[in-house]
């Protein structure tokens, strides 16, 4: 009865929730910082993309579209179609040498469209500097093509920080409890020199890929896992995992990170493809435990098993 | 045993007076507040009573600055191109769409906007939402116009018979004014989106159901 009384009395407080919740201001747009851009509302519609096969437009799954739906290009600061524009050339961008002796730069103006146009109209993209900026190269034209051409490689190069490897309970586990696995990595960035450009590279992470050194594994997955509280350990979580065996096991984590890089102060462009880097492994000693029930303590019965002195059986 | 089924019974019948509450409730609520669905619920009409042409002669336009929101804005007049059901028609009225959009910005009067939007469209809620918030009390905007540069279409329904038309939309630059000409936010800087307009043709004409990010 008192069960019944209290689901009652949970769905009367549910019933007020959602009431206030539906007549209170309407919830679609809630930009109370009063963003108006037609795109920048704060609804979430349906994002549409194309289908590979068909050609048809599909909706895409919710959560699969988080990449910049942009592309980017560098474009000579005082260029029109193929020509110079003389009149600009006074007012251009200074890119003195950066090293003395070195070559000077030229100035570019960076452009933006959407990516799933096949066409599109290019507009200015917006610096932080809110201008122009410098590339240094003898054909800046074609720069970005070779820096995108080996970022890849140079990203998997990069002294990127794998997770931090979390265990619990560790260094020592039961056989037949769930033990905690979990990771915990950081974005990450970097300011290097490729091609004699300066570029930030900034690298996130995205999935991880467990191996519980018993054979077990679990990923690559988006989850990272996290720690339980002490009073907590034991629960199941998303990356925790079941030893069937005692023994010592090697547990490890490999993080797959994904990248930005920005050339001179320009537009964030997606690094393609991905980078993996290893946590070293750490060691866990499984235990088993045994549970006995004696009817007696060690006063009672000195000589029982268990009790200090007595070999065990 | 018998308290257990007057207790159960009780509790049964106090779940059947909230959801009748409930009910009546949410009848009221919704009857009262919701705007957006049926076409002649009050607040709507009385913005859309506001569009119909003005009468005047056409005073002189002058757009949104620091000294106030536009003036003697025209009204989009539907091109004789965007009345034809045809891959051209499809893509000469998403044009004019935006440019009623751009109509919305610059006066903060959804009325026409509604009218040729259909309720399903995610996006045009969030404008219609945002838009007469930003002309509230002495506030305006200027800047964000929209033009249309590209269309891809090929006249072919989707698989729930709407026409999809891909279209480039670039929004120019949001100024946001106060009292006294004080901007009291950022700008909002320039957005260049690709985007898939749903059309249905009804009753001769065209209408918006959705707009929706192409990514």
């Amino acid at each position: 009865m008192s069960n019944e009384r209290w689901l009652s009395r949970f769905s009367l407080i549910g019933v007020i929730f959602l009431l206030t919740s539906l007549c209170g201001p309407p919830a679609s747009a809630a930009t109370e910082n009063g963003e108006a851009r037609w795109s920048n509302t704060g609804v979430k519609p349906l994002i549409y993309i194309r289908d590979g096969e068909s050609g048809g437009l599909v909706r895409a799954a919710p959560g699969v579209v988080n990449d910049d739906p942009n592309q980017y290009k560098p474009v000579l600061q005082c260029q029109v179609g193929d020509d110079l524009d003389k009149k600009c050339l006074p007012g251009q961008l200074q890119c003195p040498p950066r090293e003395p002796g070195g070559k000077p730069g030229s100035a570019v103006i960076w452009k933006v469209a959407p990516r799933a146009l096949e066409n599109p109209t290019w507009t200015d993209w917006k610096s932080p500097s809110d201008g122009p900026s410098c590339l240094y190269d003898q054909k800046p034209e074609d720069l970005l093509a070779r820096l995108a051409g080996r970022i890849l490689s140079d990203f998997r190069t990069l002294p990127i920080k794998p997770a931090a490897l979390g265990i619990q309970p560790s260094p020592h586990t039961l056989r037949g409890a769930e033990t905690n696995v979990f990771a915990d990595a950081v974005e990450q960035r970097f300011d290097v020199v490729i091609l004699g450009q300066k570029v930030r590279v900034v690298a996130t992470p995205t999935d991880y890929t467990y191996g519980y050194g018993d054979g077990g594994g679990l990923g690559p997955t988006m989850f990272a896992g996290g720690p339980l509280p002490e009073e907590r350990w034991g629960e199941k979580t998303r990356t925790s995992h079941v030893y069937k065996q005692t023994g010592d096991f090697q547990v490890s984590v490999s993080t797959m990170f994904r990248g930005t890089y920005s050339v001179n102060g320009g537009p964030d462009l997606p690094i393609p493809g991905t980078g993996e880097f290893a946590s070293p492994a750490q060691t866990v000693s499984v235990w088993r435990s045994v549970t006995r029930n004696y009817a007696d303590n060690c006063l009672q019965n000195p000589q029982g098993e268990g009790c200090p002195g007595v070999p065990s059986k | 045993m018998y308290l257990l089924i007057s207790g159960s019974l009780r509790s049964r019948l106090t779940l059947g007076a909230v959801f009748a509450t409930t009910t009546a409730v949410l009848l009221g609520c919704s009857s009262g507040t919701q705007a957006g669905g049926g076409e002649s619920v009050s607040p709507s009409a009385s913005v859309s009573a506001s569009v119909t042409p003005t009468p005047t002669p056409t005073p002189v336009y002058k757009r949104g600055d620091a000294t106030g929101k536009a003036q003697n804005v025209p009204i989009p007049v539907l091109p004789e191109a965007a009345k034809a059901n045809s891959k051209e028609g499809a893509e000469a009225f998403t044009a004019y769409w935006f440019q009623v959009m751009g109509y919305a910005y610059e006066t903060g009067d959804i009325g026409l906007l509604t009218k040729l939007t259909g309720p399903n469209c995610e996006m045009c809620e969030g404008v219609k939402e945002v838009v007469p918030k930003a002309y509230a009390g002495d506030r305006w905007l200027s800047g964000g116009s929209f033009s249309t540069p590209t269309f891809e279409s090929n006249f072919t329904p989707h698989n729930d018979g709407r026409i999809p038309v891909i279209v480039q939309v670039i929004q120019s630059e949001i100024r946001y004014w106060g009292p006294g000409g004080i901007e009291y936010r950022q700008p909002g800087e320039e957005t260049n989106t690709a985007n898939v307009a749903f059309l249905r043709f009804i009753d001769g004409a065209w209408m918006l159901d959705s707009v929706n990010p192409l990514a």
